[in-house]
């Protein structure tokens, strides 16, 4: 039987992870940032594929 | 009132610069050209229901390259209310050229006449009144550096946006003027009326978008005026037009920018005869890189660094960390994966947040001041010998930041096969994620020298160089470098906001890594060394993750890092390569990676010697980049089969660099072992691939074939 004091730890580690991988998960979504800042916590527009728009 | 304000200007025209002053925007800033590939969007300060999009640097309104493709497009299908017009005062000529073609297009045009201090501090005036009245737009004079004649700018602009109707200005004379107005009749009610004039000037410069836009048979009536004004005026449609232009352009701005009777050479030419001269440039650059690595990683960052991971995290957040779960209650097993798994991890990562911090500000100190810009106009002497463009620096440059914009940013070279080629070479260059694993291991190995990190850099200089030769020969499109023109803008002072924005948006994306992917990958690395295939918690010698390190280590021996724990940093690093740090620091079961610390010397001393520790280094530089970088690549290439080839290209390049430095560097040291001969056959090999004949280009050869 674990303490609470170790489920209430637990749950904020597991918190945090699934926060980590949302993140992780948008990231590399945008893995296709914009090219011009680079650093996406500026990126205001979404990309815009030129080669799909021409298809 | 919602409008749209659309900024258009040439290449570093301070564009950028602009649209962050219009709009308390943040957009990167870099003083060279193609620094916005796509377009922007923000909301005007002074009227936030007014969006101002930030497009391309282009020199033209033509279809030949992705920026004026973006540019053009937004501008043809009717999107902007207004444009604002960046025209460098410096050079008003050039600038002044795309300016005919949006006034020709029949947009409200405001004309932001940027630079107008610089200017006014050589002594020379322009006459924007006179300059107004010839265009038949406003014209105001701004400096978007300093912020200055923005109010005004703004509020003129919003009037023209208010207009609402399209009318074209049209400029030319004569036999051009006539002809134009002829195929403006034949086009009529085929056209949109707005854009009846533009159209015809395209169809006069055979624009290869008109037949996309027309029936055939008005096409051919259209084309049939075309080549009677080419036969009568003895030239192409297009110089037609391009030579009215130029001759327009003059007449305009005859007596209206005035130089100043000083002349002489300015102090942007008198420092380039120095650091763009045929034989100091290079030398002058390697001293500066020399001098950026030696204060980030030995000097002035190593000190901070030192702090930050003696006193901040091992003497007081993981001990004290430990206590406090410990005191609570918490189990053992999970203390460890907080404190020996993701605060160690992720610990280890941002220990070296205050040399990036070091590397960032000079880096972006060297970017706006105007110097990267020479950087890559030097470099396009020696790429040109080996039929590469000089074009692929930029991006090159830009990756030296980050790979993944370094990636996006060879969208700016036109020609297909040399822009996959950088795309695919782009990741060689040492990251801002990739410095941390140099400090490690010049600090652990090399006693902190500041020129291990150089040598990285010219090394991945050196790989781009050789790869691109290999790839284009084995494209068959050697020797057909991209053209590369270039301007190269004035030194000037940083601004400190810019500079500030540079660092603090480079910081915060490693920063917003450690706290995402490196905190699950932290997890997942303690999981991997703390338990078997069973279950069971385990020594790390016996985990999970040693057997995967042992299975794939004996691949890895000839290069002289054959530990399983060297291995799994490696495969670690795949997902980022700040990864190799909390891998490393985890499996040492270290409180810290510390970068020049008595602990990391031992432990690393333990698994590799100074010289596999280089070819460590080298394979992890060169080799597959990160997940991020993978997927900008896949964007660039344009499928999957491209980016497989690329990465196994980059991981077979980085293999055989590291097995050739590791068994050529135990010769060199007088242990030769076995293994030298098939290093050396390896590099015969790719010395046959780089100096071989590859006969004619092959031009049938589509590049997504090839």
């Amino acid at each position: 039987m674990m303490s609470s004091a170790t489920v209430l730890v637990l749950a904020a580690v597991l918190l945090i992870l699934v926060l980590a991988g949302f993140g992780t998960y948008r990231g590399l979504r945008k893995g296709g940032c914009c090219g011009n800042c680079a650093y996406c916590s500026n990126c205001r527009s979404a990309p815009i594929n030129i080669k799909e728009e021409d298809e | 009132m919602k409008k749209n304000i659309a900024l258009i200007g040439n290449p570093n025209s301070g564009k950028t610069t602009l649209f962050n002053a219009l709009t308390g925007g943040s957009q990167r800033v870099g003083n060279w050209p193609g620094v916005t590939v796509e377009k922007k969007e923000g909301k005007l300060r002074q009227a936030r229901d007014v969006t101002v999009t930030d497009l391309p640097g282009v020199y033209s309104l033509s279809p030949y390259s992705p920026e004026e493709e973006v540019s053009r497009r937004f501008l043809a299908e009717g999107s902007a209310d207004a444009v604002i017009n960046v025209v460098d005062a410096t050079n008003l000529e050039r600038n002044l050229i795309l300016t005919l073609q949006l006034l020709e297009m029949g947009i409200p045009v405001t004309v932001a006449l940027n630079m107008s201090d610089v200017v006014e501090r050589r002594g020379d005036t322009v006459d924007e009144k006179k300059l107004s009245e010839r265009l038949g737009c406003p014209v105001i004079r701004v400096s978007a550096l300093k912020r200055e004649g923005l109010e005004n700018l703004a509020a003129t602009v919003l009037e023209q946006a208010s207009y609402g109707t399209r009318i074209p200005k049209k400029f030319f004379k004569c036999e051009l003027s006539k002809a134009i107005s002829e195929i403006s009749g034949i086009l009529e009610g085929h056209i949109d009326d707005d854009l009846l004039y533009w159209y015809s000037i395209k169809v006069m410069e055979h624009d290869p978008h008109v037949p996309e836009a027309l029936p055939s048979p008005v096409l051919e009536r259209a084309l049939e005026t075309v080549r009677r004004t080419e036969d009568s005026l003895g030239d192409d449609g297009e110089a037609i037009v391009a030579s009215a232009r130029y001759e327009v352009v003059d007449s305009l701005v005859r007596g209206i920018y005035q130089k100043s009777e000083k002349g002489g050479k300015s102090v942007t030419d008198r420092i380039d005869e120095v650091v763009t001269n045929r034989w100091l440039a290079i030398p002058i650059f390697a001293a500066v890189m020399f001098l950026v690595y030696y204060l980030s990683i030995t000097s002035v960052g190593g000190y901070m660094t030192d702090w930050v991971n003696e006193t901040v995290f091992e003497e007081n957040v993981l001990p004290r960390t430990a206590d406090w779960l410990a005191g609570m209650g918490v189990e053992d097993w999970l203390v460890s994966l907080i404190v020996n798994g993701i605060i160690t991890g992720v610990g280890a990562v941002l220990g070296f947040l205050p040399q990036l911090l070091v590397l960032f500000l000079l880096l972006a100190l060297l970017e706006d001041s105007g110097y990267m810009a020479r950087i890559a106009f030097v470099m396009d002497r020696i790429l040109r010998r080996f039929g590469l463009s000089g074009k692929s620096f930029i991006p090159i440059i830009v990756g030296t930041g980050c790979a993944v914009p370094g990636i996006m940013a060879s969208r700016t070279i036109e020609d297909e096969r040399d822009r996959k080629i950088t795309a695919m070479t782009t990741s060689f260059m040492p990251c801002s994620a990739k410095l941390p694993v140099i400090a490690l291991i010049s600090g652990a190995l090399f006693g902190g020298s500041a020129w291990i990190a150089v040598s990285v850099y010219f090394i991945g200089v050196f790989s781009i160089l050789v790869s691109g030769v290999i790839l284009k020969k084995i494209r068959g499109a050697f020797g057909k470098a991209s053209p590369f023109v270039m301007e190269l803008p004035d030194y000037h002072v940083p601004s400190a906001r810019n500079v500030v924005l540079s660092m603090g948006d480079r910081s915060w994306h490693f920063v917003k890594k450690a706290g995402t992917i490196i905190v699950l990958a932290s997890g997942l690395i303690w999981l991997l060394t703390s338990y078997d295939w069973s279950l069971n918690p385990v020594g790390a010698e016996s985990s999970m993750l040693a057997s995967i390190g042992n299975a794939l280590s004996p691949a890895f021996s000839p290069l002289g890092w054959g530990d399983w724990r060297a291995v799994v940093g490696t495969l670690s690093g795949l997902v980022a390569k700040e990864n190799i740090l909390s891998t490393f620091g985890i499996l040492f079961g270290m409180e810290v990676v510390a970068e020049d610390g008595a602990e990391i010397w031992t432990y690393m001393a333990t698994i590799m010697s100074p010289l596999a520790g280089f070819s460590f280094l080298l394979f992890n530089m060169l080799c597959a980049p990160c997940f991020a970088a993978i997927g900008a690549m896949r964007r660039e290439l344009g499928s999957w089969k491209e980016t497989a080839l690329a990465v196994g290209y980059q991981c077979a390049f980085a293999y055989v660099v590291a097995f050739a430095v590791y068994q050529f560097g135990l010769a060199i040291q007088g242990t030769p072992s076995f293994w030298l001969i098939p290093a050396a056959l390896l590099v015969i090999g790719t010395g046959y691939l780089f100096f071989r004949n590859p006969g004619e280009p092959e031009d049938e050869v589509p590049a997504e074939a090839a």
